[in-house]
């Protein structure tokens, strides 16, 4: 059974993409009220809209860096870092702990 | 009604409420053409306390007997010049065809008599214009029979109207649709002509006099302007039946600042009916109907933020931009409106303009714009005929112009 482990500074950056995701969400509601001269309200009201963007936002950057480890794998130069890519468990990386290997 | 009431309700007869009440007042009246819109006018007449029919002018004795029935004591007359030595009446009513209009009013106003007629008020646009001189000249009231000006719907939505309730009128729809072949019954051959007068070149212009005359005037009306030009194509194509009038007419009146108003009339398929579809970027009227629909009726726009992504989507899957998506035609929106007045219309506002006429007879008080909205409207139907006869693009010609503040026109310097 693999075990996961996120070390603190992976889901510090994990959580800063997550808030980039929601700031250009959110920017792009702003710009659609003024756009089509809508009501400042939809700031609130739209922000199921804006979280369901930001979600897809983050889905994206996370295929988007997938696909780039998988074709830097590919042409063989593996990524010096691959603190990129979220949810992978690393072996080597700093803060890994197997208690079952212990 | 009296004047205080009457005046309330249209706001160019706020003349009356500056006078004293006329209570006391009668005035004496003549009809000349009782015929079937002569007796119309007349079942109001004859119910006004202040005023008094005497007589009836007709050459055809079955039209003056239906009329004597209404009010026994008139006099009759088969002449009507006969009617106009009468120094006792004060004015007349006209109701008879459209060219004997020119003649009789003509002379009405040199006998001293106030004068409604009937619309179009003449044949040709130069006795059209000679009968408003006259009407200036002899200090006598003109009506002619705009009954729409005194529809307190229509005054009600004018209002709306250029208050710019309904955003910018761009166009106005004017149609009047029937499906019979506008006949009468004829007693014997001889009549023909003299009976179904609006079937023939020689008396009357068809469609475009008998119908287009109300609503034109009822478009530049709420344009607050009067076109620039007009074309036309007109035809007979169903009623083939040794008519000379057009049974189909199409005109198309445009405005200087580019504006359009078309009109439509067949009488040959009655679906859509009659209607002025007053055409606002923020909503439409449909004065006939007595409704106005805005644009923003129906659901709520979706967020901006949807919108956008729509937009986005549309620009990626290539949607039809100038006609929307081939899967929503843009067919009308099934939008019930609203009420102009609250419920739906009961009357035309013939009653009320020949109760404006009375008083403005007992008055001796010729209300604003009253007869240059009838002066202009019956150029306009005339200039339209003209269009569709010439198959031109006709301007309106300014030598017909008057003075007239609310079209920014100016008679020319004679």
């Amino acid at each position: 059974m693999p075990y996961f482990y996120l070390p603190s500074h992976r889901i510090r950056k994990e959580l800063l993409s997550l808030l980039v995701c929601f700031l250009i969400a959110t920017g792009l509601n702003i710009y659609a009220i003024i756009n089509y001269d809508a009501p400042l309200s939809e700031l609130w009201t739209s922000i199921l809209y804006v979280l369901m963007a930001t979600a897809v936002l983050y889905v994206a950057w996370i295929v988007l860096r997938l696909l780039i480890y998988g074709f830097l794998c590919l042409i063989g130069r593996r990524p010096k870092s691959e603190h990129h890519l979220p949810f992978i468990l690393h072996r080597h990386e700093r803060g890994y702990r197997s208690h079952h290997h212990k | 009604m009296g004047a205080t009431t009457l005046a309330a309700t249209s706001p160019w007869l706020r003349t009356f409420a500056t006078v004293d009440e006329s209570a006391h007042e009668r005035c004496r009246l003549g009809l000349i053409g009782p015929g079937s819109r002569g007796r119309f006018l007349l079942s109001f007449l004859a119910q006004n306390p202040k005023c008094e029919i005497v007589a009836f002018a007709d050459i055809y004795q079955p039209s003056l007997d239906e009329a004597l029935m209404v009010v026994p004591t008139a006099k009759t007359y088969h002449d009507y010049r006969q009617l106009l030595e009468d120094k006792t009446i004060d004015g007349v009513v006209i109701a008879t065809p459209l060219n004997t209009h020119y003649q009789i009013a003509r002379d009405a106003f040199e006998a001293g008599k106030h004068v409604y007629c009937e619309k179009a008020i003449a044949y040709t646009m130069e006795e059209t214009l000679d009968l408003y001189r006259r009407h200036l000249a002899s200090g006598r009231i003109f009506f002619t029979g705009q009954q729409r000006l005194f529809d307190p719907r229509y005054i009600q939505v004018m209002e709306l109207v250029h208050q710019g309730v309904f955003g910018e009128v761009a166009a106005i729809h004017a149609f009047w649709n029937r499906n019979g072949d506008w006949r009468r019954e004829v007693p014997s051959p001889e009549l023909e002509r003299l009976i179904n007068w609006r079937l023939y070149s020689e008396s009357s212009k068809g469609l475009m006099t008998e119908l287009a005359c109300h609503q034109l005037q009822v478009g530049t009306w709420a344009l607050g302007q009067l076109p620039s030009r007009v074309m036309g194509t007109g035809a007979i194509t169903f009623w083939k039946d040794g008519r000379e009038v057009y049974d189909n007419v199409h005109c198309i009146y445009e405005f200087e600042d580019g504006k359009q108003m078309t009109y439509a009339s067949v009488i040959s398929n009655k679906f859509y009916g009659l209607e002025e579809q007053i055409l606002g970027n923020k909503g439409t009227v449909e004065p006939e109907r007595g409704k106005y629909y805005f644009e923003d009726y129906g659901p709520a726009p979706a967020p901006a933020f949807v919108q956008m992504l729509m937009e986005w989507e549309d620009k990626i899957w290539g949607a039809n931009t100038f006609a929307g998506s081939s899967w929503d035609p843009e067919v009308a929106r099934n939008n019930p409106g609203e009420y102009i007045l609250g419920k739906a219309p009961e009357a035309d506002g013939t009653s009320l303009l020949t109760e404006a006429f009375v008083e403005a007879v007992c008055t001796a008080t010729q209300p604003p714009r009253i007869a240059e909205e009838g002066y202009y409207a019956t150029q306009l139907c005339l200039i339209g005929h003209e269009a569709i006869e010439q198959h031109k693009t006709l301007p309106f010609p300014e030598a017909m112009k008057i003075d007239y503040e609310p079209y920014g026109t100016k008679a020319p310097h004679r």
